[in-house]
């Protein structure tokens, strides 16, 4: 529990500390007394309250699950009060994985008052690539009379890790700059065209509807009805010096993997010290996170084993 | 979205302003245009936009400024304090008609404080409580509704009625421990503090007996609720009580003090009243013949010394005098003195009285002492006032001793205002009171009636002593540090003394009139209870505590005398609080399974169900035995809040 006067305490304090350097200085008067003695019982109870205050309630934060680097992600905060509680405001401080010394505060949300148990949707500010742990849930208070704030702890019931992944849109606009990447379409040209649909960050340039594009003015692609069950690989060779160029690779390989996810293909991650497969339709995680937590390697690590490689990503 | 905060800060702005209004230093001609500038405050707000608007307040506020500057200089530091309080309230409608919202809040709650404290050094009364009680009312509300109001845009009519719900028991809490904190709380009531006499002069008129009477005292008045004296018949009743009973006689006034009547300044030996003889039963009677009825006097404050008898008392006969010297004095008084080996604190004794006084013969040279006027300019007001007066009457009744003496005293009733020292109105001086600027205590009454009396060349003495006023339910008279009283005695011609008082008799007669309503009695118990908040002191504190350590004690004793109606009436707080805490009280089951997670070391996170503790613990190495228990609190906590276990535990 902690506890730091507001601006309003601090000017109420010097008030106080003036009253009674004039009650020092005059002759003794119960009336004068007694207002001091209203001032100060008003402060130390104000503070206890607000102690009580931040005590009265219990939160806790659902994992939200993985989002893409600078995107928003929402999650739910279910706030258990043990009495009426008014003013609150929680915030979460997030550290990560490579150095927890670093850990930044986010608000989530004030909730006016509490009467029963509550379940309040919040949403988590963007975060850049890497893997995030929310260390501490925050409730802090400045009720009832906001001469002080308190804030307490809020141990989270399990550790909470926030994945962030590579932003796909990122990678797309990027390449377009760099073009340093040769990209091949993971759709098969012998599955039967379904219909058409808007492009979606992942999609291969060869499924590009190009006359439906120039139509309607915005970009087309080909839907494909699923005929294979045959596995994507995306290999990534990290191998660069370019660490821009490695995050526009990682960018694209988010883009195959939720794409493959998307329309429930198998995949296979490989690159120097990896090798994931998602089954179609299955949790992406395991991926993603490894995908927010890569690094480059140097020039002279060894090349990657691509297996049986479809597309090669070369950083 | 409705500001709800606002109408709470105008509430606060009008209690400021009524505040400085019962104090009476500003008369209602500023304070008026003020509570419409607060109250119109919601619609003025809206053209705080508009910077003629801002300017022309700005402006306002200088020049008032600038006025009371000027009105100062030229006035003393209360009169300082009184303007810089109209500045002050001034201010305050300022700040809630211009400030913007953010800031607004914090300066009214301060300087609503602000005015609330100082307007306590000008007016504490009953009044000033009341208000203060009031202004707390508001005051911690509105301090949580800015809080949310900072937070949130959306205080909505439910959490408005939320947060005033909760505001109730809170002030009542503050309340509370105000209070216990003001009477247990050690501290020096007789500090005079580092600017000593500044503040002093203000701190404290003490209604009482005193041996020297200083006019110069304009601090605020403490009336002592202590009971001086008790009076009670021996016979007949006391509906024929004499009701002015005399302490001490002052003959010598210096234009500011009265000093007592005593032999070296009448620079005569002989006494001016018909002396005392002490005879062989004890008694002390004088040559006037006593009527046969008897009157019992316990007196409890004997710190004077002193006394008290009517103006008619023939005899005097001490009960239990052991230990006790009287000394009669030559004002026809008596002063005691206590030898070590005194039975008792108390004075007791039986007063007889005559059916008139009977002339005494008064020296020349005491006549003189009694006709001696200060060169003051009191003393020529007093002057005109009796030309006035004996322009009024009759011809050949203005130089006739009697009537003027009585022409006099009525006119002083009349045309003058009864006011304590620290009220408003007061008029701080006696030369301010001859001149009507203002009304006075019976001391200013007497003064000034002595002195119209002594420039007729009417010789006359000022007597305190005390006013019988207040009857006990047995009947008896209770006479109190605060009947403390001062009339006029003049000598006539026929060396009589005649009993003169001037003082407005409303005052005294709201108080002593038996037949009062209930909002009168209300009022005096108020009094009575913020005259004891006011005059607390070691001595209040150490009998407070005498009555709440012996309060046990007497409860006890009340019990056991009526043991059915003091067991009924135990019981019935007991079970109010019995089923408060049953409501409250955490089901068995739970604290049996909180326990058993305590015995394993393991507590249940937030937001674990007592099943997911259970699975997480049988996931550990804890030992078979405590796992097995904690299954057993599961069970028997799901038993107890579902009725039924599952099927799969």
């Amino acid at each position: 529990m902690r506890i730091r006067p507001t601006e309003l305490g601090v000017k109420g304090t010097l008030l106080l500390a003036a009253l009674v350097v004039a009650f020092l200085a005059a002759a003794y008067s119960n009336l004068f007394f007694l207002i001091i003695a209203f001032c100060v019982v008003l402060g130390v109870l104000g503070c206890w309250w607000a102690i009580g205050n931040g005590k009265a309630v219990t939160a806790k934060l659902s994992n939200p699950g993985p989002a893409a680097a600078g995107q928003r992600r929402t999650c739910s905060l279910v706030i258990s009060p043990r009495r009426p509680a008014f003013d609150l405001t929680f915030a979460i401080e997030v550290a990560s994985d490579a150095g927890s010394a670093l850990s930044e505060r986010h608000e989530l949300t004030h909730v006016p008052a509490l009467r029963d148990r509550q379940t309040v949707t919040v949403e988590l500010p963007p975060l850049p690539r890497g893997v995030q742990r929310v260390t501490r849930v925050i409730c802090g208070s400045r009720y009832p009379f906001g001469l002080v704030r308190s804030e307490r702890d809020l141990a989270p019931a399990e550790p909470i890790e926030l994945v962030t992944y590579p932003d796909p849109d990122t990678g797309g606009n990027r390449r377009q700059h760099l073009g340093a990447v040769d990209h091949a379409g993971n759709a098969r040209r012998g599955d039967t065209i379904a219909g058409l649909r808007e492009h979606r960050p992942g999609d291969s340039l060869g499924e590009m509807h190009w006359k439906a594009t120039a139509r309607r003015g915005t970009p087309i692609v080909k839907e494909r009805e699923r005929s294979s069950t045959a596995t994507e690989f995306v290999t990534i060779d990290r191998r660069t010096e370019s660490t821009a160029a490695f995050e526009v690779v990682l960018a694209d390989a988010t883009a195959k993997v939720l794409s493959a996810q998307d329309r429930e293909r198998p995949l296979r991650l490989v690159s120097q010290d990896c090798r994931i497969t998602l089954a179609p339709g299955g949790d992406p995680t395991p991926a993603l996170r490894w995908l927010a937590t890569a690094e480059p390697l140097p020039l002279s690590a060894p090349a990657p084993d691509p297996g049986r490689a479809e597309e090669v990503v070369h950083a | 979205m409705r500001d709800w905060l606002h109408p709470f800060l105008v509430t606060l702005t009008l209690l400021d302003l009524w505040f400085v209004g019962i104090t009476g230093t500003v008369s209602i001609w500023p304070l008026a245009p003020l509570f419409v500038l607060a109250c119109a405050s919601p619609l003025l707000r809206q053209l705080r936009r508009f910077a003629l608007y801002r300017t022309g307040w700005n402006a306002g506020v200088l020049i008032v400024f600038a006025m009371l500057v000027q009105h100062a200089s030229t006035t003393g530091l209360l009169h300082m304090l009184e303007d810089g309080m109209l500045l002050a309230v001034l201010c305050q409608v300022h700040l809630l008609n211009n400030v913007g919202r953010r800031q607004r809040p914090d300066l009214v709650f301060f300087n609503s404080f602000l005015i609330a404290f100082v307007t306590s050094f000008f007016a504490p009364t009953v009044s000033w409580s009341a208000l203060f009680v009031i202004h707390a009312l508001i005051f911690v509300p509105a301090l949580q509704l800015n809080v949310l109001a900072r937070s949130t845009e959306n205080v909505d009519s439910h959490l408005a009625r939320q947060l005033l719900r909760d505001s109730l028991p809170r002030t009542a809490w503050i309340g509370a421990v105000t209070a216990v904190v003001f009477v247990f709380c050690p501290r020096d009531f007789d500090h005079d503090g580092w600017l000593g006499n500044s503040f002093v002069q203000r701190a404290g008129f003490t209604t009482g007996l005193a041996e020297v009477i200083n006019l110069d005292n304009n601090g605020a008045t403490t009336l002592d609720d202590r009971v001086v004296m008790r009076i009670e018949s021996t016979d007949a009743g006391l509906a024929e009580a004499p009701s002015h009973w005399r302490g001490i006689a002052f003959s010598y006034f210096d234009g500011q003090t009265w000093l007592p009547q005593e032999a070296r300044r009448l620079g005569s030996r002989f006494a001016t009243d018909p002396a005392w003889e002490r005879h062989a039963d004890g008694a002390w009677r004088t040559a006037a013949r006593s009527t046969g009825q008897l009157l019992r006097v316990r007196v409890e404050d004997t710190a004077l010394l002193q006394v008290p008898l009517p103006s008619t008392a023939a005899e005097m006969r001490p009960i239990g005098g052991a230990g006790l010297l009287f000394d009669p004095r030559s004002y026809g008084g008596f002063t005691f003195f206590r030898l070590d080996d005194a039975p008792s604190e108390n004075l007791e004794y039986f007063v007889g009285c005559a059916d008139s006084r009977r002339p005494h013969p008064v020296t020349q040279r005491a006549r003189s002492i009694f006709l001696d006027v200060p060169r003051r300019g009191v003393t020529r007001r007093a002057r005109q006032l009796l030309t006035a007066i004996q322009a009024e009457l009759p011809t050949g009744q203005s130089t006739d001793p009697r009537t003027l003496a009585r022409a006099c005293e009525a006119w002083l009733r009349t045309n003058r205002k009864y006011r304590l020292p620290g009220a408003p109105g007061f008029a701080g001086s006696i030369e301010s009171f001859a001149l009507a600027h203002g009304g006075g205590h019976c001391e200013f009454f007497a003064t000034l009636l002595a002195l119209m009396l002594r420039q007729a060349e009417i010789p006359c003495r000022l007597i305190g002593g005390y006013l019988a006023q207040e009857r006990a339910e047995d009947g008896a008279i209770i006479i109190r540090g605060k009947h403390a009283h001062a009339w006029v005695e003049a000598l006539m011609p026929d060396n009589s003394w005649v009993t003169l008082d001037a003082t407005p008799a409303a005052p005294v007669e709201s108080v002593a009139n038996a037949d009062t309503t209930w909002w009168d009695s209300l009022t005096a118990e108020a009094d009575e209870l913020w005259n004891a908040i006011v005059g607390f002191d070691e001595q209040g504190r150490a009998r407070l505590l005498g009555t709440l350590a012996a309060t046990p004690g007497y409860l006890w004793r009340q019990g056991r005398q009526h043991p059915f109606s003091s067991a009924a009436l135990l019981a019935l707080p007991i079970a109010l609080i019995y089923a408060r805490f049953r409501k409250r009280r955490r089901p068995l089951a739970v604290a049996s399974l909180l326990a058993t997670a305590r015995a394993l070391g393991i507590a249940l996170r937030t937001g674990e169900t007592p099943r997911e503790l259970l699975t997480r613990v049988r996931a550990t190495d804890a030992p078979a035995d405590k796992v097995s228990a904690l299954a057993a609190a599961v069970r028997e906590h799901e038993l107890a809040r579902y009725g039924a276990v599952e099927k799969s535990q």
